[in-house]
């Protein structure tokens, strides 16, 4: 028995593109890539995806969506439950103080601003963890990841925007 | 007719009138408050260590092991193309090096087999009891990362349903590389010998030393409770002791590679770049006098305690010789 997907089926499933980039770059991060160090210091892709998805579409990758992405993460990840989702919402809620259409207007605004975001994530990630754990941990090391992180910000951009035209404009952030 | 549809949409709570669009500005607006709150608040809950938590974490981690294994296979795959064309490339340098490597281990042969009989003669003498056991191992292959600066874990694709236990070491085939610290169904969390929170009795082979291995998030581990006028040098070997009776002793950890602000750092054998697959020890930890009291007539010269491993039930688990050998560390 086969299944016709009508062009509505087809429209449906392009909204999820963006949450489908996000659990792929999830995937990505969790999975035990070949690394130099007992814990490679390794981009945070996770993170380059949410900020650009929830710039160009808030409407598809809103703060649940966010908070529960951030869950999946440290229970897979062996992190403490709820730090993820933590520091994500507050370093996005930071964008969303900010001009979001002015920002989402050139990629030299938004990767200025992922640079902000990401500096500020990968502080309040330093400090929690140093509180939660009770231990000093290296803030150097912390500061690497930020810096792979937005390095590898271009490619998840590159790959975002090649897939931005595909998902109906019916249901743009913009209202439009 | 269209009223009446937008009153049936409307709903009592608390004596208070909602509707849907009501209901839909409030989660906008306070979303975001009460998704931090909620956050925080398992946050709070992680630390209490509740067992729902690790309970969820087993879950989550089981359903999405298939799918990162998955993942992971083209990288294995990628990662043994390169192997394989590395080694086309140095075959005849490892070739001569192979063969200087077997002359010296004829001698040291050689040497092993004099001292088997000689310690065989002296334990008979000695009637000492014996203390061989079959080693038994499980080999689970490493799917996840922590992917972060603070957590040096790895996540494995065998759990207690293939006999793996919280506490058991785990293996590369150069040394020890750390332990097992939670335990699914079908998965497990390996905690390695860098993370902070790592802490392993060991004992430097030529001295004996004895110390804590302390994971400092660092490559390189520190020896910590070292005695007050140790004898190590660098490049001595460093072993688990088996102190405490957790860790099986002799499993080689690494060489004494520095010294800093008077603590040794370790160099550990384990291959980071390549953990693939870890072996999981299969260790029954002596028990105390009081847990086993010994026969009531026991036979003349048989020993206090059996240290034979029991048999296991799950079909995983292997016997044999054991998949390491310890190193001699570079003097």
């Amino acid at each position: 028995m086969s299944v016709a997907l009508g062009t509505g089926d087809y429209w449906r499933l392009r909204r999820h593109i963006p949450l489908t980039f996000v659990s792929m770059a999830l995937i990505v991060d969790l999975v035990a890539l070949p690394g130099l160090a007992p814990s490679p210091m390794m981009p945070h892709l996770t993170l380059a995806a949410i900020f650009f998805w929830s710039l160009l579409r808030p409407d598809l990758i809103n703060n649940l969506v966010i908070f529960l992405i951030g869950m999946v993460h440290d229970l897979i990840a062996g992190l403490p439950l709820g730090m993820t989702s933590l520091t994500m919402l507050l370093a996005i809620k930071a964008l969303a103080a900010s001009d979001r259409e002015f920002i989402a207007g050139s990629f030299v605004a938004m990767w200025g601003c992922f640079i902000l975001v990401a500096v500020l994530l990968f502080t309040l990630r330093w400090l929690l963890a140093s509180l939660w754990w009770a231990y000093f941990f290296s803030f150097e090391a912390a500061m690497i990841e930020a810096a792979m992180t937005i390095a590898i910000f271009p490619f998840v951009c590159w790959l975002g925007f090649r897939l931005e035209p595909l998902i109906p404009r019916a249901w743009h952030a913009s209202g439009e | 007719m269209a009223q009446l549809t937008n009153q049936s949409k409307r709903q009592d709570w608390l004596g208070l009138r909602f509707d849907a669009q009501a209901w839909r500005v409030i989660w906008q607006r306070f979303s975001f408050i009460m998704l931090i709150a909620v956050a925080a608040f398992f946050l709070l809950l992680a630390k209490a260590d509740l067992r729902i938590i690790t309970f969820a974490a087993n879950h989550v981690q089981g359903v999405a092991a298939p799918i990162i294994s998955f993942v992971q296979n083209p990288v294995a795959g990628l990662r043994g193309a390169a192997d394989v064309v590395g080694e086309i490339i140095a075959v005849h340098e490892r070739s001569n090096r192979l063969m200087a490597e077997n002359l010296e281990l004829r001698g040291w042969k050689a040497q092993a087999v004099h001292l088997d009989v000689q310690n065989k003669a002296l334990r008979e003498q000695l009637n000492f009891p014996k203390t061989e056991q079959t080693p038994q191992w499980i080999t689970a292959r490493v799917i996840g990362d922590s992917t972060t600066s603070y957590v040096h874990t790895r996540l494995l694709a065998l759990g207690a349903r293939q006999g793996l236990a919280v506490g058991m070491a785990a293996v590369d085939e150069n040394g020890l590389v750390g332990r097992i610290i939670k335990v699914g169904a079908s998965t497990s969390r390996l905690l390695l010998i860098t993370d902070f929170s790592s802490k392993i009795p060991v004992v430097v082979a030529s001295s004996n030393d004895r110390a804590i291995l302390t994971g400092d998030n660092g490559p390189q581990p520190l020896l910590d409770f070292l005695p007050l006028d140790p004898s190590y040098r660098i490049g001595d070997l460093v072993m688990t002791s088996g102190d405490g009776g957790m860790l099986p002793a002799g499993i080689p950890v690494g060489v004494i590679s520095a010294t800093v602000d008077k603590k040794a750092l370790v160099r550990p054998f384990a291959d980071w770049s390549r953990l693939d697959f870890v072996t999981a020890l299969l260790f029954e930890p002596l028990p105390a006098p009081e847990e086993a009291p010994a026969p009531s007539e026991p036979e003349p010269g048989a020993p206090l305690v059996s240290l034979d491993a029991q048999p296991l039930e799950a079909g995983a688990p292997q016997s044999g010789p054991a998949p390491i050998q310890p190193q001699e560390g570079p003097t």
